[in-house]
């Protein structure tokens, strides 16, 4: 009787110690060291960001994400004698991510959210130069992998692209002169890492 | 006496009850098979097209057979093309709608996703103008000239979808296709030309689900 309850007890702790294992928390807060967005016309711009990702259902299938990305890039073209600067963008890009598979050591995701880009693009050449103010808006797919090493550490690779729906690049000196071009494409990746508390 | 009447009408209760149990589990059974989901129905917010920027659309899918492993599906999209614009010349575009019917093997069928390959045949239609200076020497005058493209030709999809609940699905599908047929109609005259660009057609499309 004694050697039975013992048993019982260690199971049911075995068990419980199961059950831990398996629970992740919901808030996680995730570094972006390396990150590639598309700027106008396939000039892609290296930056850093930081995210926050909070899950909303108890299976933990469900979450909120909002990453924040900076970027600034120097682009010396060969086609014309001058360069172009793309600096202080910022990218806001709220959404909202599935798990089919729950959280696991090894999982996967799927998210839809919007973007918000805006920066300073400036072109200087020897005859012409300009600064103006990009702003892009639109919708954004991810495709995301994601490796929980602990119950607290998380490394995540994703992908993401969409349509870039409304963009406008407006001279800053001159308010009214302004061009919107037609529908572009956001193309993204980035690797990050993630706390969870 | 009395308890054995009660013994008895007890009996014939109990088996009342699971008579009307069983028969009420077989009538569960039946309707389940009668209303299982074969049929769905999802919008595509985001498309990509090869050459085209991107597109939106609706699908119908219907499943065959017992297992549902086999379905039968037709996508249409709408592609939204930018305009092309330089000093001289220029492209205006409409928007190109796509028709992709086809079937579709389910290889992997779990609670928590489905996989499938497919094989569908596509056919887009689509205007476009081009106008401007510069097309041939000696042009003095700003000139366009409109054409209607379509373009056919099979698909081999890859489709996994995830299960959110009973009812509804996200689902992601890549598609590689030849452009077997491509062609394009000059619009006053109707001179029907063939055309060489754009060999490979590549699609990818994110779709949200219902099923019914």
């Amino acid at each position: 009787m004694k050697y039975f309850l013992i048993m019982l007890l260690l199971v049911c702790s075995t068990y419980q110690l199961k059950a831990q294992e398996k629970t992740y928390f919901y808030s996680n807060l995730k570094l972006i060291p390396v990150a590639t967005f598309e700027l106008y016309h396939s000039v892609y711009d290296y930056s850093v960001g930081i995210a926050y990702e909070r899950a909303f259902t108890k299976d933990n299938r469900f979450s909120w994400v909002l990453p924040v990305f900076f970027g600034a890039k120097k682009q010396e073209n060969d086609g014309f004698v001058g360069k172009e600067d793309h600096k202080n963008m910022l990218k806001v890009n709220p959404g909202i991510k599935f798990y089919p598979f729950g959280q696991k050591t090894f999982t996967y995701g799927i998210g839809l959210s919007l973007f918000y880009l805006r920066g300073r693009r400036e072109i200087s050449m020897p005859s012409y130069s300009e600064i103006s103010r990009m702003t892009q808006l639109g919708l954004m797919l991810h495709n995301s992998l994601s490796c929980n090493i602990s119950k607290r550490l998380s490394l995540n690779l994703e992908i993401g692209y969409g349509p870039s729906i409304w963009n406008q690049f407006k001279d800053i000196k001159d308010q009214n002169n302004h061009y919107t071009p037609n529908i572009l494409t956001m193309r993204h990746a980035h690797f990050s890492v993630g706390y969870r508390f | 006496m009395l308890i054995s009447v009660w013994d008895t009408v007890f009996k014939l209760m109990k088996k009342i009850v699971n008579f009307c149990l069983t028969f009420m589990c077989s009538f569960m059974f039946l309707s389940q098979h009668a209303t299982a989901q074969q049929n769905n129905i999802s919008i595509i917010p985001i498309s990509t097209f090869r050459n085209y920027n991107w597109g939106v659309g609706i699908a119908y899918e219907r499943l065959i057979g017992k297992e549902g492993r086999f379905g039968v599906i037709v996508p249409f999209s709408l592609a939204f093309i930018n305009d092309v614009f330089s000093v001289d010349a220029g492209q205006r575009n409409s928007n190109r709608f796509q028709l992709n019917p086809g079937i579709r093997y389910y290889m992997v069928q779990t609670n928590n996703m489905l996989y499938g390959v497919g094989l569908s045949y596509y056919y887009i239609r689509g205007k476009t103008e081009y106008y401007g200076f510069g097309y041939y020497p000696g042009q003095t005058q700003s000139e366009s000239w409109k054409y209607t493209i379509w373009q056919a030709g099979p698909m081999l999809n890859n489709y996994a979808s995830f299960n959110i609940n009973k009812h509804f699905y996200v689902g992601i599908e890549v598609g590689v296709g030849m452009n077997i047929v491509n062609k394009g109609k000059q619009e006053p005259t109707g001179e029907v030309y063939k055309r060489d660009a754009e060999k490979l057609m590549l699609q990818t499309n994110f779709q949200i689900g219902y099923r019914f």
